[in-house]
């Protein structure tokens, strides 16, 4: 397993973050078990986040050993057909003008684990999530136990399944076909999981997951996923279920630039925020770009539309630009514009910055801040915030 | 404005939606002394009209039951369906249309029975979203279930 991990390690370029295009990795395939990225880390994944994520203030030394830290817990060496590892992360949201100035968030408390058998891979998450009246979509979509009731107030600690799913991959592995409950293929899979255009178009890996049928396909120049969704089984009954289809497909203008494209159409008897009967569009564009190996562009801009059986409902619309400059390897620092329309007699956009850094202090260590500026628009008025959000984040 | 610029506006803009009609045409219905009280705001929620602002509880009753900007037969046909389903947006115990025929708000439980605000009259209303398992792990299980014939076909070739 070593000789396979130094020879991938040291022949092809790595992808995990979208920013990852700066070292000239553009499929996520090789470093994520989701062939789409996000996510479980392969073995592959683990070196390559020590060897090109982590913080350093010298280079190397030992380029051909393969990085302990690749192993699960840094130092245990599992058999190639069993892939173990977890992702915590924990964060302090400080909101200065608002009644509860300081709210602590329990993002992800999850055990990863995948099986290869030859083609066949199973995978499956398992963890803890908080849940409450006042943040209901925080982890309750993702929650198998136990039922909570709104209107009897919070109900603490969840036990939380975001995916499970099998799949196999085909076609010298450029085609993985899945099926079970995963993320929805869209757009940028960034980890700003509140961003408009993750929240809007409900494609965030935090709750965003949802049951079906998936095809993906990876080669150099073009990748993509096509998802036939049955479904959200964690939600009920069954009239707020989402069933339509997914996809995205990216191409690839040169070794540090990709253009992708997304669309995705549900339909469900009774809308989630509405309660009425839906059929809801997102179609967007998104691209990266990397101009020097220190600095990456990503972009996404998604139209929104909902329809009722009877007519055109409302239009929006979610935009994101993001800068991600490398100050040094390991230490990021980023700058966010968004947009977001939910066509709901706003008078203008919800518009939003971000002004964050990111610090890669250990291997699978990440602490990171995030400065976040919006100005809220509803039909009533604009309302202005200002949000610090600080979190440290194991990918064990 | 040229002919390129008028043609962009063609393309792009949105359909009027405006129903200004819909106020008199409950008034006419009921043969109400005058319009009903809230007016826009009996369906638009906070007196702000256009796309996606038909949100109030009787407003999303009547988008149940077919309502359709600018489309008065539409709402007719709603009006008359919510009166035969007994629809009680605000669960106070007096429908929707007999608060409508008594000048009262549909929308605020300003009728006799009940409590305010719970709606779920009539029969129309569905219960909160429930997150968990729930009754949910049949149809998850069947929808694996269904997987399975297709695993045994790809493994009965040669």
């Amino acid at each position: 397993m070593r000789w396979f991990l130094l020879v991938s390690l040291f022949s092809a370029p790595a992808w995990a973050f979208p920013w990852m295009v700066k070292h000239s990795y553009g499929s996520c395939a090789a470093c994520h078990v989701d062939p789409s990225g996000s996510g479980q880390l392969t073995p592959y994944g683990r070196a390559q986040a020590d060897v090109l994520v982590r913080w350093r203030t010298q280079p190397r030394k030992d380029e051909e050993e393969v990085p302990a830290s690749a192993n699960f817990l840094w130092f245990l060496e599992l058999p190639e057909f069993l892939n173990l590892s977890g992702n915590f992360r924990y964060g302090s949201l400080i909101r200065p003008a608002a009644a509860v100035k300081f709210v602590p968030l329990l993002m992800a408390t999850d055990l990863y684990a995948t099986l290869n058998f030859g083609p066949i891979v199973a995978h499956a998450t398992t963890g803890v999530g908080t849940y409450s009246t006042r943040a209901i979509a925080y982890s309750g979509p993702a929650a198998i136990a136990p039922l909570c009731d709104p209107s009897k107030g919070a109900c603490s600690v969840q036990w939380v399944a975001r995916e499970f799913w099998l799949g196999a991959k085909l076609a010298d592995e450029a085609v993985m076909v899945r099926a079970g409950r995963m993320n929805l293929p869209f757009g940028l899979r960034n980890s700003e999981h509140t961003t408009f255009v993750r929240a809007l178009t409900r494609t965030d890996f935090n709750i965003g997951q949802q049951v079906g049928l998936s095809a993906a396909y990876n080669s150099e120049a073009l990748r993509g996923e096509v998802m036939g969704i049955a479904g959200n089984f964690q939600v009920g009954p069954d009239a707020y279920r989402e069933r339509g289809y997914s996809a995205f497909a990216e191409y690839s203008i040169s070794h540090s630039a990709y253009l992708g494209l997304s669309s995705l159409i549900t339909s469900a008897v009774a809308d989630l925020s509405t309660g009425l009967p839906m059929v809801r569009h997102a179609h967007g564009l998104f691209a990266r770009i990397a101009p020097t190996e220190k600095f990456a562009l990503l972009g996404e801009a998604d139209f929104l539309a909902w329809q009722t059986p009877q007519q055109l409902d409302r239009l929006g619309f979610a935009a994101l630009v993001q800068a991600d400059l490398d100050l040094m390897q390991g230490l990021h620092l980023m700058g966010t514009i968004e947009g977001g329309h939910t066509g709901s007699g706003e008078p203008g956009p919800s518009l939003g910055g971000w002004l964050s850094a990111a610090w890669y202090f250990l291997p699978h260590c990440e602490l990171r801040l995030d400065n976040i500026f919006r100005r809220n628009s509803s039909a009533t008025a604009a309302t202005f915030e200002y949000q610090l959000l600080i979190q440290l984040h194991l990918f064990l | 404005m040229d002919r390129t610029s008028l043609l962009l506006l063609l393309v792009l803009a949105l359909p009027a939606w405006a129903s200004d009609t819909f106020p008199a045409v409950i008034q006419n219905k009921y043969s109400l002394a005058s319009q009903p009280p809230e007016s826009c705001a009996l369906c638009h929620t906070n007196f702000v009209t256009g796309l996606g602002t038909v949100n109030t509880p009787f407003g999303k009753a009547a988008r149940l039951h077919g309502l359709v900007a600018t489309n008065t037969a539409a709402l007719n046909a709603a009006l008359d369906a919510m009166a035969t389903e007994l629809t009680d947006s605000d669960g106070d115990g007096v429908t929707d249309v007999a608060e409508l025929m008594a000048g009262t708000s549909p929308n605020q439980g300003s009728g006799t029975g009940g409590g305010a605000g719970g709606g779920g009259g009539g029969g129309t209303v569905l219960p909160p979203p429930r997150y968990g398992c729930g009754a949910s792990v049949v149809p998850e299980l069947l929808f694996f279930a269904s997987l399975l014939p297709l695993l045994r076909s790809r493994r009965r070739r040669p």
